[in-house]
């Protein structure tokens, strides 16, 4: 077997042109996992707005129903979901009644895709007229 | 054996041309992942940063408020010649009042004693923003804020303190 220097070379561009094409995968791998998250995190941090800014709205309304349906939001079951660009947001509105009052109270989640990524319940208390 | 002698030497060439455009091949690729990257990270970069900026506009003005939630702490005024939402605070015996309005493209806070000048140019920049109204109706306090980009969005915070607000 004869050594010939331009084989060693060639044997080393495709090496390289290898090892290159494994990193430049992974690399791309890598800038699209990023891109993925950023665009996940957009999506979050806006679902996030949209739901304080509506639990504001249901703290400072008695009817939820009204509201909801105001806001474009569709009756699903015993709550109401409205789709947003990217996430959906699902309101189950209840009340408690008591002697004293009444207790009005929403659970809102926003769901990606069929994942529920957060939650939580507003609250706010009606006091009744006074029990003699 | 002169045919194969040219035999060889031709091979020789034709490898030695297959070497150079593998290596140039090798080069450009090279530049293209590199130009590429660079394009894709600064535009996750941008896309971050903008993402940021619309965070801090959209929640500044809403956490203020809920800080400063107290009976007639909050009101809206025109100071300076601009609308502003003032949030009052007291101590002691001075009242200050921190001042959120739109001034030059942003998003401005100032901090002052009452009746102290108001001058909009000394507000502390919070983001960019292209408007800013604030409305008060029944204890809820809507704020109407559009992005750089145009994109625009009524944030609404409950006044829970002292009927929510008062008229200045």
């Amino acid at each position: 077997m004869t050594y010939r220097p331009q084989n060693a070379l060639l044997l080393e561009i495709m090496l390289s042109i290898l090892i290159f094409a494994l990193v430049s995968t992974c690399l791309l791998k890598v800038f699209y996992a990023v891109h993925e998250n950023a665009r996940e995190a957009e999506i979050k941090n806006e679902a996030l707005i949209v739901m304080k800014d509506l639990s504001e709205a249901l703290y400072a309304n008695e009817d939820h129903a009204a509201l909801l349906i105001k806001e474009g939001f569709l009756k699903a079951g015993d709550g109401y979901e409205k789709e947003y660009n990217g996430f959906m947001l699902s309101v189950r509105p209840y009340a408690s009644d008591t002697p004293e009052g009444v207790m009005m109270s929403a659970d809102i989640a926003f769901i990606i895709g069929s994942r529920r990524e957060a939650a939580f319940t507003v609250r706010r208390y009606y006091p009744g007229e006074a029990v003699p | 054996m002169k045919d194969s002698q040219t035999g060889g030497k031709q091979r020789s060439n034709l490898s030695g041309t297959f070497v150079f455009v593998l290596m140039g091949v090798f080069a450009l690729f090279c530049i293209v992942m590199a130009m590429f990257s660079a394009a894709l990270f600064k535009n996750v970069y941008t896309q971050a940063q903008a993402e940021t900026e619309k965070r801090i506009l959209f929640n500044y003005a809403v956490n203020a408020v809920r800080a400063y939630d107290c009976a007639d702490s909050v009101f809206i005024q025109e100071k300076g010649g601009v609308k502003a939402l003032v949030l009052s605070d007291t101590q002691g015996e001075n009242v200050y009042e921190n001042s959120i309005y739109l001034y030059n493209g942003a998003l401005r806070e100032l901090y002052l004693e009452r009746d102290s000048e108001f001058i909009p140019e000394y507000g502390e920049v919070i983001a960019p923003a292209e408007a800013f109204d604030a409305r008060l109706e029944n204890g809820l306090l809507t704020l109407y804020i559009t992005a750089p980009g145009g994109e625009e969005r009524a944030l609404r915070v409950y006044l829970r303190a002292g009927g929510g607000g008062r008229k200045p």
